[in-house]
């Protein structure tokens, strides 16, 4: 404002049309952004509605003719949804709680403590992530069973509150918190404990919401693994009802974009309410000051 | 005293309990069928345990196919395998060197008429040491589907097939192309095989590249080509029903998909595959296995289970149900499976009897399931526009491979 109140009228009216200009383009990019992005969502939408005539259709059919909303009745009575509903939650909560405390003390570990061979365990920690999960199914189920673990929330919840991921993610961001706040800390009397919960972690929100939510998601989508584990409906979890719709032959889409709809509404409102993490406690501006 | 009396009353309890467990056999049925197949699954297995009070049958849906066999061999090294469940030939045959199956035939008692009622096709398929290693269960066969207001009569031979997919796209000015051509390994097979190839000799020497294969993929090409066929991606029920094309190869399993795609807006029907050099009806679908974990009560069990499964009745309800075929002649010529198949005329190529003359089905070998991934990707590849002699010698030079190491390995 306080620039363009100094310019000349003439020079005024061109910076105001080359800002206009680069508004527009701006914008125009950023909608059709998110036109892409949320057009597979509006068809998942649409085609729950669908009659199942109505949904491969040569031309991309936006509006069912009559919006068939027993779709989403017929889906959820097709398998045990409210159990599945049920295990995905309790699952995926208390994968995601247990993960970020042993994330943030590993992390917190690894990123401001000194200890014999940390650099060389850190990288064993990321090694880890190598290797792809489908090879060591098999050895995982065979150790599930010998704990006596098949067909029961430990075997779904217990293997999956580490991650290397979130450790990884966590450290670097306990990395860029600078150490110079963790030595007057200690000055000060703060022990490591309360200073890892007094100031690291509320400085790491936006890390944390970010962990939690990836592990929220991966626990909410997971799929093979809880089918290995488990035998009765009662232990199972969504995604494995979402099978029921596909088959060898064919696929009955308008049931199941029906039940992958109530299935990701959870993830949606989970992600709209730690988005404003994302945007808040940044680290970094409470130094600057 | 009072505390006496209770730990008696618990004890006999206990035994009592105890005892009505033991006089059932408990047996495990892993099975693949969801939605609507699943229910009739469900549903027998109900009616089974309901009927007798000897035996009760529990039925875990293991998720899709490949799944259930990912959860098969985990079970095997783990020693925790179900009693029975579904598998396809070639994992028979893995099963088989693995050493983890039984005969079901050995536990099953069967009469030679009973043990004849099982379809030939089907008996040959499930066949390991002339043994019925397995016993069929949901098997389908494939067939022409083909829209009857554009199509009033259907192809017989190839030669007709070509012909009328022609002029079906020209009729309609392409709105309407005559065949959907999805590049999948069954319909390279159907094609293949049409021309009188296959994709082994007997003695497991690759065919598949000789000219009946370089024809195959010739033909297909040729027809997206001139426009007689439209490349799908995805089931081709969809585009059927969208009025895309006029015809398509597919599984009897999947008419009620087509069923539902059409909506009524076109009278359609089902026939059998045009014969080319040699006529052919592709079989497919799953049986049912034993394994050899389970305790013999169990077996003895778990036979009586899948014999009751698949008599005749059983075996048409299941077939009227889901579009698979009954797996007994007893079954094709029950007069409950007559009347539906009147009743429902599109239906007809499904139980045409003279395919079971002719079928064919897919390599039953351990390698089978990484040669299919290598012959499929081949078909993508000249799909895509690779050099067909090209192709074809590298998917030989990748399926001979995964045979030999199939044979030298000992598993």
């Amino acid at each position: 404002m306080a620039r363009t109140e100094m310019l000349p009228e003439n020079q005024m009216w061109r910076y105001r049309l080359s800002h206009f200009t680069k508004r527009f383009f701006l914008y125009a990019v950023l909608i059709a952004g998110a036109l892409i992005m949320i057009a597979p969502f509006v068809w998942m939408l649409s085609s729950s509605l669908k009659a199942p005539h109505e949904i491969s259709l040569k031309y991309i059919k936006w509006l069912p003719e009559t919006p068939q909303w027993q779709n989403y009745k017929i889906a959820w009575e097709a398998a045990p949804f409210s159990t599945y509903f049920r295990n995905s939650f309790f699952i995926a909560a208390v994968c995601m709680l247990i993960e970020v405390v042993f994330s943030s003390l590993a992390a917190y570990a690894f990123a401001k403590m000194n200890f014999f061979g940390k650099n060389v365990l850190f990288v064993l920690f990321l090694g880890t992530m190598m290797i792809p999960g489908e090879v060591m199914l098999i050895p995982n189920y065979i150790t599930m069973v010998n704990f006596g673990w098949i067909d029961t929330y430990y075997a779904l919840i217990i293997p999956w509150t580490v991650s290397v991921f979130s450790i990884f993610l966590l450290r670097q961001f306990f990395m860029s918190i600078p150490h110079e706040l963790f030595e007057a800390a200690l000055l000060d009397g703060c022990g490591k404990f309360k200073y890892l919960i007094t100031v690291m972690l509320p400085l790491s929100k936006p890390a944390l919401a970010t962990v939690m939510l990836f592990k929220f998601i991966g626990s909410w989508n997971a799929f093979l693994w809880v089918l290995i584990m488990t035998n009765t409906p009662s232990m199972r979890t969504i995604p494995v009802g979402l099978t029921y719709f596909v088959s060898d032959v064919g696929a009955q889409y308008n049931y199941l974009m029906a039940a992958s709809t109530f299935a990701m509404a959870p993830i949606l409102i989970l992600f709209l309410l730690l988005q404003k993490q994302f945007i808040q406690g940044i680290a970094r501006t409470g130094l600057k000051g | 005293m009072r505390s006496t009396k209770l730990v008696l009353l618990a004890l006999v309890l206990c035994l009592a309990f105890s005892s009505s467990a033991l006089a059932k056999v408990h047996i495990t049925f892993w099975h693949a069928m969801g939605a609507e197949l699943g229910e009739a699954t469900e549903y027998l297995t109900q009616k089974f345990n309901e009927i007798q009070d000897e035996i009760f049958v529990e039925a875990i849906y293991q998720g899709r196919y490949s799944d259930l066999n990912t959860k098969l061999v985990a079970s095997f090294s783990a020693g925790t395998s179900p009693t029975i469940a579904q598998v396809y030939e070639n994992w028979t045959d893995a099963y088989y060197r693995y050493g983890v199956i039984d005969a079901l035939e050995d536990y099953m008692d069967l009469t030679e008429e009973e043990r004849n009622d099982y379809i030939e096709v089907f008996r040959h398929m499930n066949t390991w040491d002339g043994k019925l290693y397995t016993i069929p269960f949901n098997k389908s066969n494939w067939v022409m589907y083909y829209n009857k207001e554009l199509i009033p009569e259907p192809p017989k031979t190839l030669e007709e097939f070509f012909q009328i997919s022609k002029e079906v796209s020209e009729k309609t000015g392409g709105e309407t192309k005559g065949f959907g051509i999805r590049p999948t390994l069954e319909l390279f097979h159907a094609f293949l095989w049409l021309n009188g190839g296959d994709f082994f000799d007997e003695d497991l020497n690759v065919t598949f590249d000789g000219p009946e294969g370089k024809k195959a993929l010739e033909q297909m090409i040729g027809m997206l080509e001139d426009g007689s066929a439209l490349l799908i991606d995805g089931y081709e029920d969809g585009a059927f029903g969208d009025r895309m094309i006029a015809m398509y190869i597919g599984s009897s399993a999947g008419i009620t998909y087509a069923e539902n795609s059409v909506g009524g807006k076109f009278e359609f029907s089902t026939t059998p595959l045009p014969a080319g050099i040699r006529p052919g009806a592709p079989f497919m679908g799953t049986n049912i296995a034993l394994f050899d974990s389970a305790s013999e009560e169990e077996k003895l069990a778990a036979a009586k289970f899948v014999k009751w499964l698949t008599n005749a009745e059983n075996t048409v309800y299941f077939a009227t149900k889901t579009g698979y075929l009954p797996v007994t002649y007893s079954g094709l010529e029950h007069p409950e499976f007559k009347a539906w198949l009147e009743a429902n005329p599109h239906k007809a190529a499904i139980a045409n009897l003279e395919a079971f003359e002719y079928g064919y089905w897919q390599p039953k070998i351990a390698a089978w399931e990484e040669c299919r991934g290598i012959i499929y990707e081949m078909v993508t590849k000249v799909f895509l526009g690779e050099d067909i002699d090209m192709a074809l010698a590298e998917g030989r030079m990748l399926v001979e491979e995964a045979i030999d190491a199939m044979l030298s390995e000992r598993f």
